[in-house]
């Protein structure tokens, strides 16, 4: 936004009081002073200070290139069973026909949701819409709490937290209980 | 990428499934406050493989995931009168790639300050 407006003093002069809190969040964050300079040296064009090498700041992984990078057996092996879910859901985002044809399905002021009766729209409310995401979103949840007694393993109450809930998942989903097998039993230790 | 094939993850089930068998979403609600509690809890206590900010920061992560469990539960809630629960769906992905990166965290923790460093290279 600096970048863009330069030529704008009523804005660049509004940025410039915002500075100061910027630069404290930036370096909460950790971006040193070699990888600022990189970021305005590759973004902008300006030249780095005399002395000073670049140093840039490696993307985040996506869960695609995160899985590749994950080592530890059981836990690749549940990332890897997850990844069919997780490219279902990325088809919601991407340009694609899924959301849309939902969308108009569940809409009564279109034509397309007149196809159907109200206990098949519910159905398919059900199947392809509330299913998935309140399973995927729970299961995440979950997991990820989950992951935490490797790091804290005899933490009682962290314990019991999770294995409640993946009594549940277990038994409801198909995709709770792969997760299960591949990876919860063995980590809360219900063998 | 390697490709993810089905036939290399698929887990054979052995026992059936109750497709009838319903779960209130209250109950889900309680399950989940008590999974991100326990988690924020235990990340109060020091681990060699954190620092007390990367802490702070992985319990302030958990517990944006409730945040977004509840933006879920109110898109629901409008059941299929509304096509805006469809954007349920594109939210759910967003905690399954906390799954991911919580993960990859656990595993290898400097990636923690990337993540941190990618928002923080946003204030320059």
């Amino acid at each position: 936004m600096a970048a863009e407006c330069r030529n704008l003093p009523v804005i660049t002069a509004e940025l410039d009081k915002q500075r100061d809190a910027l630069d404290g969040l930036r370096r909460l964050a950790g971006v040193s002073e070699e990888e600022m300079a990189t970021i305005r040296n590759e973004q902008l064009d300006e030249p780095l200070p005399p002395g000073m090498s670049a140093k840039a700041i490696p993307r985040f992984p996506t869960p695609g290139v995160a899985l590749r990078m994950i080592r530890e057996p059981d836990r690749k092996r549940m990332l890897s069973r997850l990844y069919f879910e997780y490219q279902f859901l990325c088809s919601f985002v991407h340009f694609s026909p899924h959301p849309r044809t939902f969308k108009g399905f569940f809409d009564d002021r279109e034509p397309f949701g007149r196809l159907f009766t109200t206990g098949h729209l519910e159905e398919m409310f059900q199947k392809e819409i509330a299913g998935p995401a309140i399973w995927v979103d729970f299961l995440s949840i979950v997991q990820s709490a989950a992951e935490m007694v490797t790091i804290y393993p005899s933490d009682i109450e962290l314990r019991r937290a999770v294995t409640e809930a993946w009594a549940v998942l277990a038994e409801r989903t198909i995709m709770g209980r792969a997760v299960w097998e591949f990876r919860a039993k063995k980590l809360l230790g219900v063998i | 990428m390697v490709p993810v094939r089905v036939r290399d993850h698929a887990y054979l089930m052995t026992r059936d499934i109750n497709p009838d068998q319903r779960t209130d979403a209250p109950t889900v609600d309680v399950l989940v406050n008590r999974c991100i509690a326990a988690a924020f809890e235990a990340l109060r206590s020091p681990r060699s493989l954190f620092t007390d900010f990367q802490r702070g920061h992985l319990g302030q992560i958990y517990k944006s995931m409730r945040t977004t469990h509840e933006t879920i539960r109110d898109l629901l809630r409008d059941e299929n009168k509304s096509p805006r629960s469809v954007d349920a769906i594109p939210i759910a992905r967003l905690q399954l790639e906390t799954l991911y990166s919580i993960c990859l965290v656990i595993e290898q923790s400097p990636y923690l300050d990337i993540y941190l460093k990618h928002s923080g290279s946003r204030f320059m």
